[in-house]
């Protein structure tokens, strides 16, 4: 199938041109678009790049050897005050970012100047349990450009105009229901998930249909009664296990499944009253993209109790391993761990740590972790790393097919673990997680790092420290760069072959948002989003 | 610091840190946090047994001034000691003025790099050779901004040196476990001890 050709290895770049259009060409995505992304890098099609997620552009016009050259072309300051955490869709010339909490604005790419905002109506009472009130972005499909509102709304909204066509409810945000996520557009669908699993909800993934937005079909993270995988959780906990979708995930069209994973159990600190492996929380999900069947799962930590969600953004590519050609799912975990798995039927093919951790002898032959005794929280704090925020947290890795390695934008950091109550009041914003909670270890010894690991091993081949936190994530490109940020305002290119900074820049505030790229007029620009403004380079 | 010190500090909040006063609470809650707070361990924070008088003396003659503020004008070279009653223990207190290398404060400054060592000396090479010492200001991944001993401050790109690193247990104060007898110590303790209130 011509969907599959972008997950190959190695394949061939050739010279690209860019487009030119001094017009922007009427909003029009196909879904084949979509799958041959990689044939125009000029647009930034979906959250994650491509269905792949990989946050890796063909585009090379800016490389290794100009990219200390770049130049600020322009900034957009947003509208709206809040924590930014939006990765831009680009497509024919319009750029679709997301202001918080669920604002979205179309900017010319040309110049950043608005073409049209649209602002959900937001209750009064809005509850946001355990998130912060922000968006990370939207999906595209026709003319068509689609919003999840923190109030747990799909939106439908014309691409040209930002006129609202629809708006359906995903979830009742009075039971604490919240979206931060960008959906996904496939063939016809709008796939969504939810979050607020500390508000004591169960979670669950949607599609609906593009055109209407009628529920096509449900898959909910956490079995009921009767159904297989209820019984890993103790009495009537399962009600209130969270396990929610809070991140958008990965698509395989050649085999129709959609990969996404799950949030952690709840309560969060206390699992006496939720005794069991508690599925299918922080777990990967393999999902019929036509019935929202449940493939196969696989769970990175049972039983959790350090609020490790699963939620990062898992990498397909195809990979030679052993001699054997396997299609791969790749995640680096909250947990610390990187997993390697056989995206048809969720075999684990490898695990290693790529951070700090001390909850674990390690992964057994099927990816268990093999857990330490004495790791859960206490009244007193225990000290265990990796830290709450994790080794990674929502921010999305790239994966390189010219290099073949896997960049993550890492976090050393440990955390005191306090144990709450063992069971959670819905939908009380004041009892959060079943009380608990943690304090980090911070001061000189905490640092992030992005580090670039084996995609098909997870041995560590270089990393490039820096100094404090960074909430960025991270973006590869075919001139043989990887782009990150941190917390402290710095924007900056690596050499995606050995580490080495190659150019950087101080955007004033901190960055909290995954880089993209994207060309117009011939000229390839990447975006670096800090504090509330949109900031674009390319090339003088 | 006993249950009364507490309420103080959330009452009034503590100046030059990010603990804000907390004004709109009833004065039943406040109790019940000073009660949360005082059942949690804690160190053993010392009292004050010198004579604040004397210790007042020997910040005149030790020249404390130079580097500190206190009451009234003083040097910027040190932290702001106008508070330090109400931020630091005397047993804190007690370890800086012996050791201060080992007892560097946690940054509370720039909210950014609030949970880092303060006051750090950091060695520069630079690529000429030139070497450059200062205690950290500020640092991010590419840069550090380090004040030297003469109080200049020095803006480094990390691309432009051969080395950079911190001098642990180092710091341009100096050590007065020989310069004041233990007597003298614990007067200057109860000096600065009595500086400032909760605000």
């Amino acid at each position: 199938m011509k969907g599959a050709k972008y997950f190959l290895c190695g394949l061939a770049v050739t010279a690209l041109v860019l487009g030119s259009r001094v017009e922007s060409a009427a909003q029009n995505v196909t879904y084949d678009q979509i799958l041959h992304s990689a044939s125009h890098p000029e647009d930034w099609i979906t959250y994650g790049g491509n269905y792949a997620a990989q946050r890796f552009s063909e585009l090379k016009q800016i490389n290794k050897t100009n990219v200390d050259e770049l130049k600020l072309r322009w900034v957009y300051q947003l509208r709206r005050s809040g924590i930014f955490e939006s990765s831009p869709i680009v497509v024919d010339g319009m750029m679709y970012v997301t202001e918080p909490p669920t604002t979205v604005t179309a900017l010319d790419v040309r110049t950043g100047r608005p073409v049209w905002r649209w602002t959900a109506d937001l209750p009064k009472d809005l509850l946001t349990i355990g998130l912060f009130p922000t968006n990370r972005g939207v999906a595209i499909l026709g003319d068509t450009v689609y919003v999840a509102t923190i109030d747990a709304h799909l939106v439908a909204l014309d691409a040209k105009t930002g006129n609202m066509r629809w708006r359906v409810e995903i979830g009742d945000n009075k039971q604490a229901v919240a979206i931060t996520q960008a959906p996904m557009a496939i063939n016809g669908k709008i796939i969504v998930g939810m979050g607020g699993g500390e508000g004591g909800l169960r979670g669950f993934i949607d599609a609906y249909d593009a055109k209407d937005g009628q529920r096509l079909w449900r898959l909910y993270t956490i079995p009921t009664t009767g159904e297989p995988g209820v019984e890993t959780w103790e009495g009537d906990s399962y009600k209130y296990g969270g396990a929610t979708t809070w991140n958008t995930g990965a698509y395989d069209p050649e085999l129709n499944t959609l990969y996404w994973g799950t949030g952690n159990p709840a309560p969060d600190w206390n699992g006496d009253a939720r005794k069991g492996d508690n599925l299918y929380s922080c777990s990967l999900l393999a999902i019929d993209a036509d019935t929202g069947k449940l493939k196969w799962y696989f769970q990175f930590s049972p039983h959790e109790t350090h609020d490790w969600d699963a939620a990062e953004p898992p990498i397909l590519f195809d990979a030679t391993i052993n001699g054997k050609k396997r299609k791969i799912v790749a995640q680096a975990d909250r947990n610390a761990f990187y997993y390697v798995l056989d995206r048809v039927t969720g075999e684990f093919i490898t695990g290693k740590a790529y951070a700090n951790e001390t909850w674990t002898k390690g992964l057994d032959a099927k990816g268990r972790p093999i857990e330490l005794p004495n790791i859960d929280p206490t009244p007193q704090g225990n000290l265990i790393y990796p830290s709450i925020t994790g080794s990674v947290n929502w921010t999305s890795s790239s994966y390189s097919p010219l290099t073949g390695l896997f960049y993550v934008d890492t976090r050393e950091q440990g955390a005191y673990y306090y144990k709450g109550h063992p069971t959670i009041e819905p939908h009380n914003p004041n009892d959060t997680g079943g009380g608990g909670g943690q304090k980090l270890v911070n001061g000189d010894a905490a640092y992030t790092a992005v580090r670039a690991l084996e995609a098909t091993t997870g041995d560590r081949k270089w990393e490039f420290k820096m100094v404090g936190d960074s909430w960025t994530g991270t973006l590869a490109t075919a001139g043989g760069l990887v782009f990150c940020a941190d917390s402290q305002g710095n924007f900056f290119a690596l050499d995606a072959g050995d580490g080495k900074p190659l150019w950087n820049i101080q955007l004033g505030n901190s960055v909290r948002a995954n880089p993209i790229t994207y060309a117009v007029d011939g000229k390839q620009y990447v975006v670096g989003e800090a504090g509330n403004a949109v900031s674009v380079f390319s090339l003088p | 610091m006993g249950p009364e010190g507490v309420y103080a500090r959330i009452r009034g909040g503590v100046i030059g840190t990010g603990m804000p006063a907390f004004t709109a609470l009833d004065d039943a809650t406040v109790w019940k946090i000073v009660d949360y707070v005082m059942s949690l361990g804690h160190e053993d924070a010392g009292v004050a047994t010198g004579d604040p008088q004397k210790g007042r003396a020997i910040w005149e003659t030790s020249q404390c001034g130079m580097c500190h503020t206190a009451e009234g004008p003083g040097g910027d070279l040190g932290p702001d000691l106008s508070h330090i009653g109400v931020q630091r223990s005397t047993v804190s207190l007690t370890n800086t003025l012996n050791d201060p290398g080992h007892n560097l404060p946690l940054d509370a400054g720039l909210q950014e790099r609030a949970t880092y060592t303060a006051y750090m000396v950091y060695r520069a090479v630079l690529k000429d050779g030139k070497v450059v010492e200062g205690m950290r200001v500020n640092e991010d991944s590419f840069t550090i901004q380090l004040r030297d001993a003469e109080g200049r401050l020095r803006s480094i790109q990390k691309f432009e040196v051969q080395k950079l690193e911190p001098e642990p247990g180092k710091s341009f104060m100096p050590s007065y476990k020989d310069k004041l007898t233990p007597v003298q110590i614990n007067d200057l303790v109860a000096y600065l001890s009595s500086l400032g209130e909760a605000q």
